[in-house]
């Protein structure tokens, strides 16, 4: 009973910020609902293993990244191809998709984002649309401020020569 | 020109991302992850009851506002103190030989022999039969104190030596006895 509401509490407190994360890694809404609802299980089953080393959300955030990360990979091995290419795919899709209604600029913007190196696409991602703090996101993906700071303005710094480029 | 580059990235963030979520999905979460979580057979179910050990304010964040001060308090020192007693409490004494102790060791040695042998050389008399009916004096009243309780097997293996028919009183006795005793006393007392 307890844990019900206490499920039900975490699943609202973190719900959003986990499916915009996810979104942003698979770009459609039906995988994103898959991983998002996945997440949580993985969430329940393993809490009695969280240490609290980190914080909850942390940790809750990168059972979703790996979630992703891993859906991709499979998917991609599925259709043999690689994971650039059906990022390609993906994004294209897009300007089909219901559930997007971002105008050409921010098309663009995916396309750049799917051409940089995996764990730059992340941090790309959570820092520029989320505005996570570099120590949030140093706790999720484990790696040093430093390293997030300089990938961060390297992946800033690809995206904006590229939409340059394409304009 | 890297002015006019970040401008381009700033006017995207205005706008979004460009994503949606279906109309009501993010707000029916909840109720179809409960479905979801019913669904689960009933072996991972149980997984999921187990205990949770997580920091409640992740999950209630409204308890970030509330100071972690639970009010109870110990006697100032208490964890000091109890720690040093069990330290204590735990020690054994180690006796050196070496030391000035040494010679004291050695010498309640030889007290304890002296006295031991003294005690069996001065201590030659006979205990006397008036000690020995004192002594019995004393047993029969704390039988009659009901400080000692024998049984039937325990009186039959003291008297093993007595003839049963001396065991009894004779009639007589019995008789004299019953007519000693206010029996309405006995009564009650029993």
């Amino acid at each position: 009973m307890y844990f019900a509401i206490y499920r039900r509490t975490l699943i609202s407190t973190h719900k959003e910020r986990l499916y915009w994360h996810i979104r942003k890694i698979v770009l459609n809404h039906e995988d994103t609902d898959d991983i998002l609802q996945n997440t949580f299980i993985k969430v329940f089953k393993h809490i009695d293993t969280f240490k609290g080393d980190s914080k909850l959300y942390s940790w809750m955030y990168r059972i979703a990244t790996n979630e992703s990360l891993s859906f991709l990979n499979k998917k991609a091995k599925q259709m043999k191809t690689d994971l650039s290419d059906l990022q390609e795919q993906r994004v294209q899709n897009l300007k089909a998709d219901v559930y997007f209604d971002g105008d050409e600029i921010q098309l663009k913007l995916q396309e750049a984002i799917i051409s940089l190196p995996q764990k730059q696409q992340l941090v790309f991602n959570m820092r520029y649309f989320d505005d996570m703090k570099y120590e949030e996101i140093s706790d999720i993906l484990d790696t040093s401020v430093g390293a997030l700071k300089a990938s961060y303005h390297h992946a800033r710094k690809k995206i904006e020569s590229q939409l340059m480029n394409k304009e | 020109m890297d002015q006019e580059k970040k401008n381009i990235l700033n006017e995207i963030k205005k706008s979004g991302t460009g994503f949606k979520a279906p109309e009501g999905y993010l707000e029916s979460l909840e109720d179809r992850m409960g479905k979801t979580f019913r669904d689960l057979k009933n072996s991972e179910a149980k997984a999921l009851d187990k205990e949770i050990k997580i920091d409640a304010t992740d999950v209630f964040p409204s308890l970030n506002k509330i100071d972690r001060k639970h009010g109870f308090r110990v006697p100032k020192g208490y964890f000091d103190q109890l720690e040093s007693e069990l330290t204590k409490s735990k020690k054994t004494k180690i006796i050196s030989l070496n030391d000035r102790n040494k010679r004291l060791f050695y010498l309640s040695i030889a007290a304890s022999i002296l006295l031991f042998f003294g005690i069996q050389y001065m201590n030659t008399t006979e205990i006397t039969s008036e000690q020995l009916l004192l002594q019995d004096q004393e047993i029969a009243n704390w039988i009659e104190a009901d400080l000692i309780h024998f049984d039937s097997n325990e009186i039959a293996e003291a008297f093993s030596d007595v003839e049963l028919q001396d065991a009894f009183y004779t009639d007589d006795e019995v008789f004299d006895y019953l007519n000693d005793i206010d029996i309405e006393n006995l009564i009650l007392e029993n």
